[in-house]
């Protein structure tokens, strides 16, 4: 009786990629017209381009967004788990990421394999991030944890998530 | 799934759909039954909501209700422990504490079918509606309720066997670029041969063949296993935010209810002075009357001595 209903740790979103954590902020992500919730299914072409998000907090606070995927390439084979895909640093609380820097440019979602899942992970920074930042080497083999461990971001304070497979190709074109 | 074709302005009318519909139902039922709010049968009415929204996910597939939620859906436990009559009578009342002989009632009638209104508690109507509300705890939902409940699934996932093949059979992959590109040349890397830890299987002798047939055997099967755990997951995070929606209708219905049954009860205590007046002032007037009959029968009483003597002493004084 004692089931978690939380999405994020049924989607073993938290286990593969995030750490339990106490949500203290609010994110609304938008792909194309829809709207993100939990688990929902996104088709990559219409993520070509970045999702719309828009945090909360105080224009003081600044927040780091990451967007990764832990089921890269393939679900059943995760070897390049994490798969990062965006990261934008310095986002003023109560605006969205253009308003933040870019220190990794936006990839779209590309799952050669399986369903995969594709996290934003939303951190409030304790102070400015700015040039301290160093580049990871590679998309591939990325550290949520280990990332935020780096910059001192703490446990996040919202995240969602949604699924993407490939598409049959037939479609694409 | 094509969930993703769907306008957001869609997602949210089939949304203010769902909720029209209740009152419509609670309207129809209202008048329709022509019972007092205080006596309908909520079940029906809640199995008639549920059934609706099935059958739009049923054309819908695994679409989305548009509600986003970061946390567990937390109910103030003084609410959901109230029934209508209880609420009714802090109102009335002002306190807050007549509710425990009511609430012990209530418990016994948990499995009664034809519970009415006055005797269900939220807790009830939560239950009914197909949702695990045991887990509900006042005060700060989201931190004590949450960690407590995780860790449980999270321990038994981890006992899953997990397979994470380190150093298989893959060849290094280029670092940076398409991920695409790099699984292409990994199967086709695969598929070309490669010896550096697979052995190839036309050199080896016949026993290790069946060995390694076994292995692979045994992989495909735990690949299988996890495939089918993730396929059970995801649908399981779909479940939970229908049910959350669920949550979410039957507690707005309740208070729908409430109100109205507050309304009511309210209406009928006004009315009950009222009557109560109205017969005080049929008594007084029906009392007035009577004494006016009795006085047009009898002579009005003649007037106090004292004033007659008065007169005389008056006209008897200049003699």
């Amino acid at each position: 009786m004692a089931a978690s209903v939380d999405p994020l740790v049924v989607g073993r979103v938290i286990g593969d990629v995030l750490d339990m954590y106490i949500p203290t902020a609010n994110m609304s992500v938008y792909v194309g017209p829809k709207h993100i919730t939990n688990g929902c299914q996104i088709k990559p072409s219409a993520a070509v381009n970045p999702p719309r998000v828009t945090i909360s907090g105080n224009s003081d606070e600044l927040y780091t967004l990451v967007m990764t995927d832990p089921d890269a390439p393939s679900p059943s084979e995760p070897n390049m788990r994490e798969w990062v895909h965006w990261i934008v640093v310095d986002i003023p609380g109560g605006t969205n990421p253009s308003k933040g820097k870019e220190i990794l440019p936006y990839t779209e979602p590309r799952p050669p394999v399986g369903i995969h899942r594709y996290i934003l992970v939303l951190f409030r920074q304790r102070s400015p991030v700015g040039l301290m930042v160093q580049l990871p080497p590679s998309r591939a083999n990325f550290s949520t944890r280990m990332f935020a461990g780096h910059l001192d971001l703490g446990l996040p304070v919202a995240t969602v998530y949604f699924n993407a497979q490939k598409e049959p190709a037939s479609r694409r074109r | 799934m094509d969930s993703e074709r769907e306008p957001k302005s869609q997602t949210l009318n089939r949304q203010g759909s769902l909720y029209s519909l209740t009152l419509d139902e609670v309207q129809t039922h209202l008048v329709g039954s022509g019972k007092a709010l205080g006596s309908m049968n909520l079940d029906e009415l809640l199995k008639s909501v549920c059934s609706v929204e099935a059958n739009q996910q049923q054309q819908q597939q695994q679409e989305d209700l548009s509600l986003s939620r970061q946390g567990s859906l937390t109910l103030p436990r003084d609410l959901s422990k109230k029934t209508v009559e209880e609420v009714w009578k802090d109102i009335q009342h002002n306190n807050t504490n007549g509710a425990q002989e009511r609430r012990d009632n209530n418990n016994s009638n948990n499995n009664n079918k034809q519970a009415t209104l006055g005797e269900m508690t939220l807790e009830d109507l939560l239950l009914k509606a197909g949702v695990v509300t045991e887990t509900v705890t006042g005060g700060n939902g989201l931190g004590e309720n949450n960690i407590p409940q995780a860790a449980g699934p999270w321990v038994q996932y981890h006992q899953l066997p997990s397979m994470m093949p380190q150093g298989q059979s893959f060849m290094p992959y280029p670092p940076v670029g398409d991920m695409q590109g790099a699984m292409v040349s990994q199967s086709s890397l695969l598929m070309g041969g490669d010896t550096q830890t697979t052995p190839g299987r036309k050199r080896v002798a016949s026993g290790e063949v069946v060995e390694k047939t076994v292995e692979r055997k045994q992989k495909r099967m735990i690949k299988n296993r996890e495939s089918a755990a993730r396929s059970r997951a995801r649908k399981q995070v779909t479940a939970n935010c229908l049910a959350e929606d669920r949550v979410c209708v039957a507690f707005s219905l309740w208070c729908v209810l409430t109100l109205g049954v507050v309304m009511m009860m309210d209406e009928q205590a006004y009315t009950q002075e009222l009557e109560i007046k109205v017969s005080r002032l049929e008594a007084e007037n029906e009392r007035l009357r009577r004494q006016k009959e009795v006085e047009k029968i009898l002579p009005s009483a003649p007037p106090p001595d004292p004033k007659r003597q008065q007169l005389r002493r008056t006209s008897s004084a200049p003699f």
